[in-house]
């Protein structure tokens, strides 16, 4: 008997760069995708590597690449994880350009780097602006190409994954998943469970992230005994084009272009915005080169349109500014930023380089995450060959991209969401394959009566839910919309209140357990699915009020676990020190 | 505003309509009708039903998951309002995609996309790229530019579904992994051998020499992947191959 495959749960740019690398060191995979055969989610328009001509190794580059992560996140980012990230970077960034990612071009023909975006020099390489777009593009295709030569690498498409099973002892041994098109569960042993399933932004209103990136996969990982991080770190984004489905955040390099966001003086003015001349403009948000950091810019921005000094398209209608980037022009637009304005046009119907857009501030994405381990050597470089890597607190179970809490910090610079998630893909793929090998692949052979009698709970819970179709209250999406509002009043654009926060969760909790099941159907039942995102959301919104009210009397670093079905802060850990001997 | 939906319980089961009235904003998007029918899944003639069931993700139209036909034409669910063809006088009708197995309502098994990418082997790289040694070759900007123009594809299905050539179980394998091949065979690091590779791919049964240059992939992409380019220097080096391969018999 073979032994059980590594579970990469994502297929995200470090879901796929995970099962990428290992596959190539020979290690089986089975990857576990929500949306199917083809590539959903894109974090990231920018990767953050360094200046053109940057010799291998220049020290001085990299303390201010550095001091750049540390200045943005005001001291809480993790300084060791970040300056080996940021060494990484120019390989990764290489890697990407040999995988065929489009990366634009200066004149010369060679690939062009942007500043802006929190960095005081030009280290942000771009593909039209859509950076993660292209990599989670160009890691598909690569990995579909390793797949027709033999790579051992099984795709779960369209399986969501309901839970992560762990023994007696607490290790994780495989992972149960429901086939989003028949419903049927499976429960798979695994080596090593490599979790890629993206932060928990989307639990958030009128948030910038997808629709069902509300945390599944941290929810089971947090179910399963994993400790988190700060969860109540969110990154703010200034420049988002509202529209009533969901809002499109723009570069936020474009304030450093130049762009500046205004409202009109008086905000009874009815004149289009391309009317209104600059004396009758109040500028809330200056661009240039010294242009505010994208959180404080989001919480200005926010301010001043809670002061009302926004424009609404009706009365009672969230309010907007202005972003005007019309003095760039079509043609500089493209040459800088590629096809960012064809795409904006394409969805929204606006013209960047024509006229003001309006812009509204928005929750980007979640920074707090499963909390992760590296393990470097005295000089701060990553030892080779640890099992440690990017591992949680649940032994067996790492945790990248979105899902690990970002090393970010409380702020976050263009560029290192991408750059996390590759780094943290390469290294988890290495210490999975170490812990494969050992620990892992002894505590997956022990597992078949485990896992059957995960795999029997959850059919039996997956029933329960199809069952509450029944009667006439409101839906799970329903009380999600509740959850969500909850969560953007009181955690988000605004200063944090954690009681009114928990309050609102206590409230939404009960209707929660009432909310009906939208959809009755055997197949590609929608109802079931969306009771355990909002169960997800539920969980992890109480780790939310719970970090934030531990913040607020003082603690630097919050980590939340749950304790007999009860979230709990156990705080005051340093970042990144997540020890292996508690878990054990 | 009325909607006709196609509903279908399972991938043999026979379809059929159903019809809701739905209180929406001009202008909103097919996402958000299909939004307001879940959270008020009764037809016109007063049945309470089950929600039409539909794919989205991105919201933003980026991801291609939520390709849906509008009027007859496919169109993404979020990107496109509910009213974007004029209704006629029963409404606006969204059915599944056509070219796709249906497995239920208005979701379909996209595999054939991936599949077909697979078959063409989009993704291989020539040598120079696969190792790490040594620096790639510069590529213009405009020579870049057209590589972001064909890995904008957003896979979202259109193109296949509007080819004349793609259906009753043809094994054509549609615009969409013809314009892969084509950025493949753009890599900076190109090579006669990466190009041969992907052009014998190219000349399989199902290959490039299938399309019937009907363009109707060109006015059905969203996306404005320059498809008829792809289409064309696809058929540009699979009979260049032939040729080479004929003159060396």
């Amino acid at each position: 008997m073979s032994a059980a495959p590594v579970a990469v749960i994502g297929a995200g740019a470090a879901g796929l760069l995970a099962a990428l690398e290992l596959a190539s060191r020979g290690v089986s995979v089975a990857l576990y995708a929500t949306g199917g055969a083809r590539p959903v989610a894109s974090a990231g328009r920018w990767l953050a590597a360094a200046p053109l001509d940057t010799p291998a190794g220049d020290r001085a580059e990299e303390d201010a690449h550095v001091a750049d992560a540390l200045a943005a996140s005001r001291g809480t980012a993790d300084a060791a994880m970040v300056r080996a990230m940021v060494r990484a970077a120019p390989a990764i960034a290489e890697a990407m350009i040999r995988r065929g990612v489009p990366f634009h071009r200066r004149d010369d023909g060679r690939v062009a780097r942007e500043g802006g975006g929190g960095h005081d020099a030009a280290r942000l390489l771009h593909a039209d602006a859509a950076t993660g777009f292209h990599v989670v593009h160009a890691l598909d295709r690569a990995l579909a190409h390793a797949v027709t030569g033999g790579a051992p690498v099984q795709r779960c498409a369209g399986w969501e994954i309901v839970a992560i099973a762990t023994d007696d002892a607490g290790v994780a041994i495989g992972v149960v998943a429901q086939d989003l098109r028949t419903m049927e569960l499976h429960a798979r042993p695994a080596s090593a469970v490599i979790l890629a399933s993206g932060g928990f932004a989307g639990a958030w209103a009128r948030s910038s992230a997808g629709i069902d990136a509300v945390g599944i996969g941290i929810a089971a990982a947090v179910r399963a005994g994993a400790v988190l991080a700060d969860p109540d770190r969110i990154d703010l984004h200034p420049l988002a084009i509202p529209r009533p489905d969901k809002p499109i955040p723009l570069p936020d390099v474009l304030r450093g272009l130049g762009g500046r966001v205004w409202v009109p003086a008086d905000p009874d003015d009815r004149r289009r915005a391309r009317d209104i001349p600059a004396g009758d403009r109040v500028v809330v948000l200056d661009g240039g080169p010294a242009a505010s950091g994208r959180a404080d810019a989001a919480r200005a921005l926010a301010g001043a349109l809670a002061e009302g000094r926004g424009v609404a398209e009706a009365s009672g209608a969230p309010s907007h500014a202005w972003l005007d980037v019309t003095h760039l022009g079509a043609r500089a637009l493209a040459a800088r930023l590629g096809r960012l304005a064809v795409e904006i046009e394409r969805v929204t119907g606006l013209g960047l380089a024509e006229a003001p857009v309006p812009v509204v501030p928005v929750v980007h994405a979640t920074l707090g995450g499963l909390r992760i381990a590296i393990d470097l050597d005295p000089s701060g470089h990553p030892r080779a060959d640890s099992a440690r890597h990017f591992a949680t607190s649940v032994p067996g179970l790492f945790a990248v991209g979105g899902a690990a809490a970002s090393p970010s910090g409380a702020a976050r610079i263009a560029g290192h969401r991408l750059l996390a998630g590759l780094f943290g893909a390469r290294l988890a793929a290495g210490a999975a394959t170490v812990w494969a090998e050992s620990d892992g692949a002894r505590a997956a052979e022990a597992a078949a009566a485990t896992l059957a009698r995960r795999a029997g709970d959850e059919a039996v819970a997956y029933d329960r839910l199809v069952a509450r179709a029944e009667g006439d209250g409101e839906t799970a999406e329903e009380v999600r919309d509740a959850l969500g509002q909850a969560l953007h009043a009181h955690a988000g654009l605004s200063p944090s209140d954690p009681r009114a926060l928990a309050d609102a969760i206590d409230a939404i909790g009960a209707r929660a357990g009432r909310a009906r099941c939208s959809d009755r159907a055997p197949r590609v039942n929608r109802g079931a699915p969306a009771i355990r995102r909002l169960d997800a959301a539920l969980l992890l919104a109480r780790a939310v009020a719970a970090s934030a009210e531990a913040r607020e009397a003082g603690m630097a670093s919050v980590a939340v676990r749950l304790a007999n079905g009860q979230v709990v802060t156990t705080g005051g850990e340093a970042a990144g020190a997540a020890d292996a001997a508690e878990a054990r | 505003m009325r909607i006709r939906v196609r509903r279908q319980d399972a991938p043999d089961a026979p379809s059929r309509i159903d019809a809701f009235d739905v209180a929406i904003p001009a202008g909103s998007s097919i996402h958000a009708a299909l939004v307001a029918i879940r959270d008020r899944p009764v037809t016109v003639d007063g049945r309470r039903v089950d929600p039409p069931a539909w794919d989205a993700a991105c919201l933003e139209g980026s991801c291609g998951g939520c390709t849906v036909r509008l009027g007859g034409r496919a169109v993404l669910a979020c990107a496109t309002a509910v009213d974007a063809i004029p209704p006629g006088r029963h409404g606006a009708m969204l059915e599944p995609m056509g070219r796709f197995p249906v497995l239920r309502d208005l979701v379909v098994d996209r595999d054939r996309e991936a599949a077909a990418n697979a078959r063409l082997d989009a993704g291989a790289l020539p040598a120079a790229a696969s190792s790490s040694e040594g620096p790639l070759p510069a590529e213009t900007p405009a020579e870049r530019a057209l590589r972001g123009d064909l890995a904008a594809c957003i896979g979202c299905g259109a193109c296949i579904d509007a080819c004349p050539e793609t259906g009753g179980g043809s094994p054509f394998v549609g615009a969409e992994a013809i314009a892969m091949s084509h950025l493949a065979r753009l890599h900076p690091a190109r090579d006669a051998a990466h190009e041969d590779h992907l052009a014998a791919r190219l000349s399989v049964r199902g290959g490039v020499a299938d399309c019937g240059h009907a363009q109707a992939c060109v006015e059905a992409c969203p996306v404005e992947v320059p498809l008829a380019g792809a289409i064309a220097d696809g058929s540009r080096v699979t009979s260049r191959r032939w040729l080479t391969g004929w003159m060396r018999r």
